[in-house]
């Protein structure tokens, strides 16, 4: 039963070496983050549409205004985290290609429609 | 209410595919115990617990913390499972009846972990959504249907698999097993790059003109695959590893060796 279990701890090992890397990756980077903000109001995002510069690490804040949770969800940015009521949550996003990556609120996937529109020139 | 029938499907899926996969894997190997009655109790107390204090949970590690419960409970599913791959050879090689307690341990991890993050997502849906938004009737019973398809296309495929003798359901599980840790391994790397622990830059594909990940197929091949309509290079790489990692575990699995398992039931 030993030699399996050895098989296993070194991957993990690895794993927690990488993340451990990711880290200091992570305090490299710069002390100033360049964030955006995307409420939620009545079920609905505001801005709809929001602008971000292409190529940049940025992050997105998400204020949920409204008293029930919603989920913020986007297979094309890849991203998903729930978003209780009356709080806030913050997600890395970045650097993205110059498009337009929707998203949506998983518990009103209907009404709760947004893009994130990535411009080359908004890029100061 | 539709949308509710869909939610809860979705979020129920992926849960619901490792526990009755697990089941059948364990019954095949000669488990007596109906393990999975208790685990579940005790993953609807775990799923309150962490959907009550999501708010704060949030909050922690600069905001963070949501992220890295789901990276923990990932990887706790995911590694349980690998665990549970590992044993698999010795406990039918040794033809010893049964289920060892190293086993029956990651059976309960693996299945507690991949269920009291699926049953939070649930419970925050019906509660702090449904209830709270005052639409009760039709997210409850949307629910209820929803979590009732899901169910019914577990125990679906835990006869299914058990329908196949003993020696196929547990190769097929086993293979089942390895793809559903991998794909938990990979998302667990998705949220690290979502927390900005990992850089995340380089998508390696976009497939979703061909499979929307919200699509019915979408949703079934990620339950089952690990689908990700646009991965990151690191989420393919863990991806990879995780599978690597399942299939030299089980190598000694493989036909060509006369393993006895129909001797393993008394």
């Amino acid at each position: 039963m030993t030699k399996p279990l050895f098989n296993l701890a070194t991957p993990v090992l690895r794993l927690l070496l990488l993340l451990s890397m990711g880290s200091f990756w992570m305090a490299a980077e710069s002390a100033e983050p360049l964030v955006f903000t995307l409420r939620i109001k009545d079920h609905l995002f505001i801005p709809a549409e929001l602008l971000v510069p292409a190529n940049t690490r940025f992050r997105l804040r998400i204020v949920n205004e409204d008293a029930t949770a919603e989920e913020f969800e986007s297979a094309s940015l890849n991203r998903e985290k729930v978003i209780m009521g009356r709080s806030e949550g913050i997600i890395h996003l970045g650097p993205l290609a110059p498009g337009e990556y929707s998203f949506f609120g998983e518990f009103n996937p209907r009404t709760a429609l947004g893009r994130l529109i990535v411009n080359e020139t908004d890029h100061d | 209410m539709i949308d509710a029938v869909v939610i809860v499907l979705r979020e129920v899926l992926e849960a619901m595919l490792v526990c009755c996969v697990l089941l059948a894997s364990s019954y095949a190997l000669g488990a007596k115990r109906i393990w999975l009655l208790p685990v579940t109790l005790f993953a609807v107390g775990g799923a309150l617990l962490y959907a009550t204090n999501l708010t704060a949970l949030t909050d922690l590690f600069d905001g963070r913390g949501q992220e890295l419960t789901n990276v923990l409970l990932l990887m706790l599913t995911g590694a349980s499972l690998l665990f549970y791959l590992a044993q698999l050879p010795g406990v039918i090689t040794q033809k010893t009846s049964g289920v060892t307690p190293a086993l029956y341990a990651s059976l309960i991890v693996a299945s507690a972990a991949a269920m009291v993050r699926e049953l939070a997502e649930i419970f925050i849906y019906i509660f702090s959504y449904g209830i709270a938004s005052g639409q009760t009737a039709p997210v409850v019973s949307g629910a209820v249907i929803g979590a009732g398809v899901g169910v019914s296309l577990g125990i679906f495929i835990f006869f299914g698999l058990l329908w196949l003798g003993k020696r196929r359901c547990l190769q097929v599980s086993a293979v089942l097993l390895s793809l559903i840790g991998a794909g938990m391994m990979s998302q667990a790397t998705r949220f690290l790059v979502q927390s900005g622990f990992l850089p995340g830059e380089h998508i390696v594909w976009d497939s979703s003109w061909l499979i929307s990940e919200s699509s019915l197929t979408g949703e079934l091949l990620h339950a089952l695959l690990g689908y990700d309509a646009t991965p990151g290079i690191e989420q393919l790489a863990v991806y990879f590893a995780s599978l690597l990692i399942a299939i030299l575990l089980l190598r000694k699995l493989s036909v060509n060796q006369s393993l006895d398992v129909d001797s393993l039931r008394h």
